[in-house]
């Protein structure tokens, strides 16, 4: 399997190693056996829509789930049968879940007052937590009485006081709006590169997940479908899943015709394409060929297809355009003034940069 | 239309404290009819309630089951209340369907059936089984006075004090404990309340010591007298004061 | 997890453990009482069925089990009538004061059973306030005597008594009766009465079955109002329970009558809720709608 090959801890092993993990609920699937691993002072994402196992896998890790199946390992000893207070894992709960009979400065101080450490050091480390997240001046004030953003931040702080091996973030930054939310991504960055502290971060957003990730797996299903850097899986899905979920591409399917190394051929409603390939496709198997709106062109060089204009969408710098050209629909980019709707327009793409990926749409992949 | 439901909300209102009102009204009447027309402003009434030492003696009967009946409803409710709320089991409304079961078994069919027991063991009826008996009752009003105080809780607070390292004890006492408090105030008071105004079960159940509510009974069967107005009055007044205060406290939780 | 599992026990357990001992366990004895009969002054622990077919075949008792039902039947209809638009205005017209007004609904039911009651009387006897009211200001000339200890007071304060667990069980349903829903009904052209008939009534159905059910079984286990205000009237199959355990020291044959009593309530709960859920709203609020 592929694994990041960022900074290694002094063991030279990863972190955290899941194999075959899975999590049933009465019967029911909701991960049905995950393998990846995480290394040391990487920003990971784990990345889907709702119910895609995702917030589960994080829950099996935190300790408020029992793990049905599978091995899950934190710095090579089993977290399996280690209930949630003793591990070295803390969590950042989407809701913040900050206790409300507490000040900023004893929500932050719990971990510590339950440790029996002394007073004074206690408000020392709080002093120093909070100045991390930059909430030094709230320190006596009540939950209730913080914005979401500073509600946030205090739950960080409560978090990392600990120094956790492994910090979890659940949808932290859902309940913000965007604004604060590009502001957070930024500075939830900054904060792990200065603690120098793992971060698994859950997010069903994907433009998050670039801004943030060194890691990203993609999940559907209570399946991987793919995991690497954000440049891999955009540029690189291995299933029609994943360039649909990033990105949005647009997808042509049609069953393979060949393989021949890195490039596979694909026999599409406008004839035979060559284009390079994901890993592991046969002859036969059906599969999609992904263009990103960006890699088509209008009346360029390369290969053709001519369709309908069917809809413009105007975005300032620049329109998307809609054109149906046999059964599909595809989603193009232009600079210029946009032609007429209904018109008949060439888009021209050179297949050496598109993409052929496992699967498509509307299908189990 | 508006005007028209104002108009009868404030109607069913009036019903509801249209008997209280006339108890009151009644209690500072000087005569000894409970009857129109008025006759004149007095206070008799009041120092004629007081100065029964019978009623006193059962007022001192009822603290002495109210307030053991306050605590085990309390305690069992906060109980039944945090499972309720704060966990997820199989089988919970059958959990849920139990703890309502007793106040629904009509009272003197529980009452008889406390009676056939009582005589199989060979217990004599005492304020014991009087205190057992109310805290089954009052069991569901405590635990919905609670519940509402943790529903508005996250319900990851547990969750986040054991992801800081505290224990289960350490969870209840430092994070559940302290967050369902005036829960608890409010559940007590109320329990106290109700088990003080509970006559049927208080009837069948007690051996010799009589509880003011029987008294009451046995009085307001036979006469009715403008003291006993005056009585009811200082009922309703005590146990509105104590629900009032326990409701306040309640909302005040956040 | 595991000390999960362990905390829910120590929770759980005590509640189970004292309900069943102090509540299943006693009814469970009063049953198998209900197979035993008297003789002389002794009771004879020899089971049969003798108590429930004297039971069966008398018709007073037949008679006094379907008149609780009855009068239960009555008053959750009386209280659902009278309940419902005070409940759509707790939920729907207030906003500030919603605690003060349920708090306020709630008081009455604070001052206990025996209060209460002599309160009625007070202001329902022949010598009492309404007729001395009604007498004082000339609108009569005799004290109406039905007034007090008559079928239509116990039916009065028997409401009286419930309407608070009615209007409860409706003001949760109109909570959750999303404002939105009236707002795409009216949008879509229904009037008032159209949207009261095909959207409020349907959403709030749950409820008035929950408070009416409430309603329904504690009219029936109402023991001091039909004695204390309904005079020669007021003679129910509780208090023929009753009495067979004091007076009349047939503890058998009243063991009988009150599990006959139980198994009526339990099996026309079970009906209602058989009946209801094959409706069509029954099949969409369960199928979660």
């Amino acid at each position: 399997m592929p694994s990041a090959t960022i900074n290694e801890g002094p063991s030279g092993k990863p972190l955290l190693v899941a194999r075959a993990l899975k999590k049933f609920y009465g019967g029911e699937p909701a991960v049905r056996g995950v393998d990846f691993s995480i290394e040391h002072n990487s920003y990971v994402t784990l990345l889907g829509p709702s119910g895609c196992g995702k917030t589960t896998i994080l829950r099996m890790i935190g300790g408020f789930e029992a793990v049905s199946a599978g091995t899950l390992e934190l710095d090579q000893r089993s977290l399996v049968d280690v209930s949630a207070n003793r591990r070295p894992v803390n969590t950042v709960f989407q809701s913040y879940a900050l206790f409300p009979h507490l000040t900023v400065a004893e929500n932050v101080g719990f971990s510590l007052s339950l440790k029996g450490l002394d007073r004074a050091t206690i408000q020392t480390r709080v002093a120093g937590a909070l100045a991390m997240v930059r909430m030094e001046a709230m320190s006596g004030r009540w939950p209730r009485q913080l914005s979401g953003g500073q509600q946030q931040r205090v739950a960080l702080a409560r978090a990392i006081i600990n120094e956790p091996k492994l910090l979890l973030l659940d949808e932290p930054l859902s309940a913000l709006d965007r604004k604060m939310r590009k502001d957070m991504q930024i500075e939830l960055k900054d904060l792990q590169r200065r603690l120098g502290m793992t971060f698994l971060h859950v997010t069903h957003d994907q433009e998050e997940a670039f801004a943030l990730s060194d890691w990203i797996i993609v999940m559907n299903r209570g399946v991987i479908e793919q995991q690497g850097s954000p440049e891999d899986i955009y540029r690189r899905p291995a299933s029609a899943y994943v360039a649909d979920f990033i990105g949005g591409a647009n997808l042509l399917s049609g069953k393979i015709a060949g393989v021949k190394g890195e490039l596979a051929a694909i026999d599409t409603e406008f004839g035979t394409i060559e284009a390079p390939c994901t890993s592991g496709l046969n002859a036969g198997q059906v599969a999609s060929l992904c263009l990103r709106p960006e890699q088509i062109s209008l009346n360029g060089n390369g290969r053709a297809i001519s369709g309908a204009v069917s809809h413009v969408v105007f975005q300032g710098a620049e329109s998307l355009i809609e054109v149906e050209a046999g059964k599909s629909r595809l989603q193009v980019r232009c600079e210029r003034t946009p032609p007429e709707v209904g018109s008949t327009i060439k888009l021209t793409f050179d297949p050496q940069r598109a993409w052929i990926a496992a699967g498509a749409m509307g299908q189990g992949s | 239309m508006e005007r028209l439901l104002k108009g009868y909300v404030g109607l069913v209102y009036a019903f509801m404290y249209l008997p209280i009102l006339v108890v009151a009204v009644f209690s500072f009447n000087a005569s000894d009819m409970i009857a129109f027309p008025l006759s004149g402003f007095t206070l008799d009434w009041y120092a004629k309630a007081l100065s029964d030492t019978r009623l006193l003696t059962g007022f001192g009967t009822s603290l002495l089951v109210a307030v053991p009946t306050a605590i085990a409803a309390t305690a069992l409710g906060a109980a039944a209340a945090l499972a309720l709320t704060r966990y997820r089991f199989k089988r919970k409304y059958l959990f849920l369907a139990l703890l309502v079961v007793p106040f629904f078994i009509p009272r003197i069919i529980l009452a008889v059936s406390h009676l056939i027991v009582m005589s199989e063991v060979g217990l004599e009826r005492n304020l014991v089984t009087v205190i057992i008996a109310q805290t089954l009752i009052i069991l569901p009003f405590t635990v919905m006075v609670i519940a509402s105080v943790l529903i508005r809780l996250d319900s990851r607070v547990e969750e986040a004090a054991a992801d800081l390292g505290a224990t289960g004890w350490q969870i209840f006492r430092r994070v559940q404990l302290p967050l369902m408090r005036n829960g608890l105030i409010a559940a007590s008071f109320i329990a106290f309340v109700l088990s003080s105004s509970e006559y049927v079960l208080t009837n069948f159940v007690s051996g010799r010591s009589q509880p003011l509510s029987i008294l009451v009974a046995s009085d307001f069967r036979f006469n009715l007298s403008p003291a006993l107005d005056a009585l009811a009055m200082l009922i309703v007044l005590f146990n509105v004061a104590i629900v009032v205060v326990s409701e306040a406290v309640r909302m005040r939780s956040k | 997890m595991e000390s999960q599992k362990a905390a829910l026990t120590l929770l759980v357990a005590p509640v189970v453990g004292v309900v069943a001992v102090f509540c299943l366990a006693p009814l469970a004895v009063l049953f198998c009482y209900s197979f035993f009969h008297v003789e002389f002054v002794e009771i004879a622990k020899q089971p049969s069925i003798g108590n429930y077919v004297k039971v069966a075949e008398s018709e007073t008792y037949r008679w006094l089990i379907a008149k609780a039902v009855g009068t239960g039947l009555s008053v959750a209809a009386i209280a659902g009538v009278i309940g419902y638009p005070v409940a759509f205005f707790i939920a729907k017209r207030v906003v500030l004061l919603k605690s003060v007004f349920l708090t306020a609904l709630l008081i009455p039911l604070y001052t206990g059973d025996l209060v209460r009651i002599f309160a009625w009387r007070v202001v329902l006897g022949a010598e009492g306030v309404l007729n001395s009211f009604l007498l004082w200001t000339g609108v009569i000339s005799e004290p109406i005597q039905a007034l007090l200890f008559s079928t239509t007071a116990t039916l009065i304060v028997l409401t009286y008594n419930y309407l608070p667990f009615m209007v409860l069980g409706l003001w949760l349903a109109f909570e959750s009766l999303d404002d939105r829903l009236l707002e795409a009904a009216a949008d879509l052209g229904a009037g008032r009465w159209a949207t009261i008939r095909r959207v409020i009534l349907p959403r709030t159905t749950p409820g008035l079955l929950a408070g009416g059910l409430m309603v329904f079984i504690l009219v029936i286990g109402d023991y001091l109002t039909p004695q204390l205000i309904g005079g020669s009237s007021g003679v129910t199959v509780i208090s023929a329970v009753n009495d067979l355990f004091g007076t009349a020291f047939d503890w058998p044959l009243g063991s009988a009558i009150a599990w006959s009593l139980l198994a009526t309530m339990v099996a026309l709960i079970i009906a209602a809720g058989l009946l209801f859920s094959r409706t069509r709203l029954g099949r969409s609020i369960i199928s979660g709608g």
